[in-house]
């Protein structure tokens, strides 16, 4: 008896809780969290970038070689924008945090951060509109340039595991990378051609830069930049043949140079020759550099194609350089650096999972003339690279490229022919990333 | 002279909206529907080829050109567009098309989805959290999303509804007469069981009776290994399945290995207009399924 009506209550109990459940399944969260935003949370994802390699030479070697008038040694700038294949052994690449969502009707807000191995930056973070007529884009904050192909590409697009001689020489690591404001407008015409411009600070040190400086003697004081210092335009245009699309485009880039490296900032272990003279240089210059790219694409079916990109830069910075030869005497001559490179790659997915390329760097040109006398600097600097890519779905990569790099002399003035190898794993998780062409 | 150039311009850049709406479709099997429900009074045309994997489109700079002279952009939805549409869209800068607005239709919004997933996760493959966005091939959807076009277009050209609602009451008639004639010819085929490569015909078979054992993929995404191939034959077998179907643009080798093994029949099937020579339009392509299915 004592049982029956144990259960009776028990049944009730149980049934009181019937209309409740139903109410949860319908609204789960307004009952018990009435302020939660589950539906507002940006879009997010994840990207992680690994990578093992080896090379013919010793890491302290590799960081002290140069490309006489185009790169310095000493290495990486240490914020883990460094190629795939840094240092000998496993690479800790990087991890990237990319957030995107709507701001209000009006805007929609982007930020990658960017955990290095020992830093954490803001790749990128920008507004951009969306509501404005005629096919104008105006975006404001710190993103990539839109100057030529490749420099807009996250890494983790970069058909190569690191980047083209003349980008790394030109534009350094982060390639343009900068803050300031863009406006592009696509053009209403039957093809696709977009035209714009960019006001950006112009802190790239490679080709820019904006501090003022001062040599040690105080003989000279150089003005830094007051407000932005560099200025980018660029056309771009596409069209489809069939399966076959052609994009090409032009831009420009013009703007200041200030640098000055004192010694007290080089690396002494992997230090050249050429940077332990006197007490570091400083230059200060007005620079432009022009840019033309074309890349086409064949499209076989829905995984297979071949595509074939190039890209070719053009530099040219006049203006004056300072030698700080001793703590009471600093050296004034003109500069003048013509300097070109181009790369050109070509990249197969014959399967479903598999890619294949190689690609061809070469800096051309290297005409660069201190107080009027040519200082007779090496041409045709080259690099040779080859990859394969093992796609296990669309969101994992594990390449193996090997370079074969004439480009670089060591930091006693030889030239040494690189061997490498890297070994890539690129994920990602999180929101599909959806890329442009 | 300045004046007469401005004036040329404003001509130029609003001239074409005013004569017909300009609308620009993810995939064939839209702008098929949109011109039936349109007709003269709309320009349509769709971004992506019918013969390609409608998930891994190659978003083309060529697109950007089209959706940015659009004023209205009709997608499927359900995430199959996910991984080449949003940059088209936000790079297009054209706001009279952006998703919330009247220029943009989502077809999933119209559309009675199935087969949504309880929980996802990436590791289960190119799950689609709303549900299998290959809803097209049920042919309510199909009359759902014509009705919804057509308070679309309604919507933006009110002049030219009283055409469109006509031109809907004709469809409408002629499609409920074409289904039925082809419930009709698979009436024949009842209890047909067959393995398909992907979560493609998933709403064509649920609707035509036709039982789907297995798929080639393991998961939604992910191209079959052997192990469960064999698994496959061993269930096709078991069931005794009488056709394999795979679609025009995954490799047929898993699906005709598999039909080889076991003696049942490899059917390649359209799964969107244009995707084979047959399927040319809506009619059509459910024509081609049919016909194909049967083996007539």
């Amino acid at each position: 008896m004592k049982i029956t009506r144990f259960f009776i209550f028990l049944i009730f109990i149980v049934l009181s809780f019937v209309p409740l459940l139903g109410e949860e399944e319908v609204r789960p969260d307004a009952a018990r969290a009435p302020f939660s935003q589950p539906k507002f949370v940006p879009d997010i994802s994840v990207i992680l970038d690994l990578s093992a390699a080896w090379s013919n030479a010793a890491d302290n070697v590799r960081r002290g070689m140069f490309i006489p008038g185009f790169t310095h040694g000493g290495g990486g700038e240490g914020h883990g924008h460094a190629p795939a294949g840094e240092n000998i052994g496993f690479n800790f690449n990087y991890a990237e945090i990319a957030m995107f969502s709507s701001v209000d009707p009006y805007l929609e807000l982007f930020a990658v951060f960017h955990f290095g191995p020992e830093s954490i930056e803001v790749e990128e973070a920008y507004i951009s509109t969306t509501a404005l007529p005629l096919g104008l884009g105006v975006k404001a904050g710190k993103f990539k340039s839109r100057f030529g192909r490749l420099n807009l590409l996250h890494r983790h697009q970069w058909n190569f595991s690191d980047q083209p001689l003349v980008h790394r020489a030109f534009f350094g690591e982060e390639g343009i990378n900068e803050i300031g404001a863009q406006a592009a407008l696509t053009l209403p015409v039957p093809i696709y051609l977009s035209v714009g411009a960019e006001a950006l600070k112009g802190d790239n040190e490679a080709s820019f830069g904006s501090g003022a400086f001062h040599d040690p003697a105080y003989l000279y004081r150089v003005g830094g930049a007051r407000g932005p210092n560099l200025y980018t335009g660029f056309v771009r245009c596409s069209f489809d043949i069939g399966s076959l699309t052609a994009l090409g485009g032009g831009s420009f880039a013009w703007g200041i140079t200030r640098s000055s490296h004192t010694l007290d900032e080089v690396d002494l272990t992997t230090a050249s020759a050429e940077d332990l003279e006197g007490l570091g240089h400083g230059v200060r210059a007005r620079t432009w550099i022009a840019g033309a790219d074309l890349t086409v694409r064949y499209g076989i079916d829905s995984y297979r194609y071949v595509v074939f990109q190039t890209e070719y830069l053009f530099r040219r910075m006049l203006g004056r350089m300072y030698e700080y030869e001793a703590a009471d005497s600093t050296q004034r001559f003109t500069l003048t650096r013509e300097q070109s490179g181009l790369y050109a790659e070509l990249v197969a997915k014959p399967f479903l999972r598999w890619r294949f390329g190689s690609r061809f760097d070469l800096l051309n040109k290297n005409s660069v003339a201190k107080g009027g006398r040519n200082l007779n600097l090496p041409w045709n600097r080259y690099r040779i690279s080859a990859m394969t890519d093992w796609l296990s779905s669309e969101f994992t990569l594990l390449r193996l490229q090997y370079n074969y790099d004439r480009s670089g002399q060591d930091r006693f003035g030889r030239r040494r022919t690189g061997h490498e190898v890297v070994l890539q794993l690129n994920a990602a998780i999180g929101a599909h990333g959806a890329h442009s062409f | 002279m300045k004046k007469y150039l401005c004036l040329s311009l404003v001509l130029f850049t609003i001239g074409p909206a005013a004569a017909e709406i300009n609308v620009v479709a993810t995939y064939p099997y839209i702008a098929d529907l949109v011109r039936r429900i349109g007709g003269g009074a709309v320009k349509a045309a769709a971004l992506a080829p019918g013969n390609r994997d409608p998930h891994s489109v190659v978003p083309l700079p060529s697109y950007i050109a089209r959706v940015r002279g659009a004023d209205l952009l009709v997608i499927n939805g359900a995430e199959l567009e996910i991984g080449w549409m949003p940059p088209i869209i936000r790079e297009s800068h054209n706001a009279t098309v952006r998703p919330g607005s009247p220029g943009f239709l989502d077809l999933s919004s119209l559309a009675a989805l199935s087969h949504a997933p309880e929980s996802v996760s990436r590791s289960m493959g190119d799950v689609h959290p709303s549900g299998n966005p290959h809803f097209a091939l049920d042919p309510d959807n199909v009359e759902r999303m014509a009705g919804g076009i057509c308070e679309r277009l309604c919507a933006l050209d009110a002049a030219n509804c009283p055409g469109f609602r006509k031109n809907l009451g004709e469809f409408r008639v002629a499609w409920s007469r074409h289904t039925a004639l082809l419930k009709q010819r698979m009436s024949a085929a009842k209890g047909m069981k067959i393995v398909q490569y992907h979560r493609l015909f998933n709403y064509f078979c649920d609707y035509f009776g036709v039982r789907i054992v297995a798929e080639l993929e393991p998961l939604p995404g992910i191209p079959p290994a052997s192990g469960h191939i064999r698994e496959v034959i061993g269930i096709v077998r078991a069931e005794s399945v009488g056709v394999i179907v795979s679609d025009v643009y995954h490799p047929a080798d898993a699906a005709r290995f598999v039909a080889e093994k076991t003696g049942a029949r490899l059917v390649i099937l359209p799964h969107d207009v244009f995707a084979t020579d047959d399927a040319g339009d809506i009619f059509r392509l459910y024509e081609a399924i049919v016909r194909r299915l049967l083996g007539d």
